[in-house]
């Protein structure tokens, strides 16, 4: 936990709670109420009629950018995309008034998680001032009341302390492979096909994606494949096969991301798996870069 | 949280074109008037005239020293408050300037079906009743569990 604190980071963070992180009544509660946030159906196919899946897809795109460019706290995305496919999953929705959705349910998400949380001027700023503070406050209530003001929604990231505690992990490994599952799960909320999965099952699945993409690199195969996927069932009370299914669409959702990225880039790519992946970690970033 | 202005990003654009803002309005007025009206069935209770309705659930005045602190009302910070006005959009400041204080509690009819294990005058504090009234509510609207269960988070 040394490490946390050596970390160049202006925001000052309380160190993490061992009562909360060594008792595993928290991770048994976290595992009884994930369900309760989750949407309450897969809204393209029963609820919206403007809205189509790769709307969806930009939306995110773009709430991540957002995030990644005003350095949220990690959670703040996913949670965000939690609130917005919790009121698509309830409210037909025009097109016209998605990305004022989800700079809606940003503010949100950042008031519930952060310190200093993202001001309504400065998202209406990134919407390219398409929307005013003023609506984004009056649409904030508007969601609030779909959502039931239940904002504390559980994230996958709420798992990742609770997973990585009980695997064996060499300790300078560590912070390498919470980062990484920390992007594999910003990937998952991007992709609809993740939206209806319970929050531990994509914390589960990044973490063990990021274990097998880091260790393959060096040979090490000790904590790769099946012993893997059943130690981490066993930790979430996951089923293993959903597991895996899981852990694999993971993988293929980050292929395509790179795909993607590298499409964009029309660069030469490192070869190694581990370059790869610190790509895929920032891919905007990576565009930004290059536009 | 640095914010540079006069140096546009990538993530500042606009996704979807031009926003039609009267639409906007109008969509937020109606989802607004029905929230209220579904809190209204709900509750019992006209949150914009501030008066019970008829209903289930019984209302009873109190005076604000006779709650909890938690329920009186407070301002942090700054005073202002932008989104009055369309919060009660029907003259709501006008009417009542000040916060009323009311707790609720239930009919004896429905306090019978639930087994009767308190008696109705000993409900004074907020969250006890609203704990029983949903078990009762459970009770007495049976056809309704399904459609109640489905609305619950």
């Amino acid at each position: 936990m040394e490490l946390l604190c050596c970390e160049v980071d202006p925001m000052k963070r309380a160190l993490p709670d061992s009562n909360l992180l060594y008792d595993d009544r928290v991770l048994h509660n976290l595992l009884t109420i994930e369900e309760r946030y989750l949407p309450q159906c897969s809204y393209f196919k029963c609820v919206q009629k403007d809205i189509q899946p790769f709307m969806r897809r930009m939306v995110a795109t773009w709430m991540l950018e957002v995030c990644e460019e005003q350095k949220c706290e990690e959670e703040v995305f996913p949670l965000a995309m939690n609130y917005l496919d919790r009121f698509l999953a309830v409210v037909p929705t025009r097109k016209c008034h998605l990305q004022l959705l989800g700079a809606v349910c940003m503010f949100l998400a950042s008031k519930l998680k952060e310190t200093i949380p993202l001001t309504a001027e400065k998202l209406c700023i990134y919407t390219d001032n398409s929307i005013k503070p003023q609506e984004l406050l009056e649409w904030e209530l508007v969601v609030l009341g779909k959502l039931k003001w239940n904002l504390a929604a559980i994230t996958p990231h709420d798992f990742i302390e609770h997973i990585l505690r009980k695997l064996p992990l060499p300790k300078d490994k560590l912070l390498l492979i919470r980062k990484h599952a920390q992007t594999f799960i910003a990937l998952c909320a991007t992709d609809f096909n993740f939206a209806m999965y319970p929050p531990s099952m994509i914390a589960t699945g990044s973490v063990g994606a990021a274990i097998c993409g880091l260790q393959c690199d060096d040979g090490e195969s000790s904590l790769c494949g099946d012993s893997l996927t059943e130690l981490l069932a066993k930790i979430t009370s996951t089923d293993v096969d959903c597991l895996k299914a899981c852990q694999e669409q993971i993988e293929a959702v980050l292929v395509s991301n790179l795909r993607q990225v590298r499409q964009q880039q029309q660069q030469s790519n490192r070869s190694k798996m581990v370059d790869e992946l610190d790509q895929a970690s920032t891919p905007t970033d990576v565009r930004d870069i290059n536009l | 949280m640095e914010w540079r202005p006069g140096k546009k990003t990538h993530a500042q654009r606009n996704l979807f074109g031009p926003v039609d803002h009267e639409q906007l309005q109008q969509d937020f007025q109606h989802m607004l008037h029905s929230s209220i009206e579904g809190a209204r069935q709900k509750w019992n209770f006209d949150f914009l005239q501030d008066t019970p309705a008829e209903g289930l659930l019984q209302w009873e005045e109190l005076e604000g020293h006779q709650v909890p602190a938690f329920y009186h009302s407070c301002v942090v910070g700054e005073t202002q408050r932008p989104l009055q006005r369309l919060n009660w959009p029907l003259g709501w400041e006008d009417k009542i300037p000040h916060f009323v204080q009311v707790t609720l509690t239930e009919k004896s009819k429905s306090s019978k079906k639930t087994g009767g294990k308190r008696s109705p005058e000993g409900k004074k504090r907020r969250q006890t009743s609203l704990t029983d009234y949903y078990s009762a509510k459970k009770r007495v609207k049976t056809n309704m569990q399904a459609a109640a269960k489905k609305s619950a988070p």
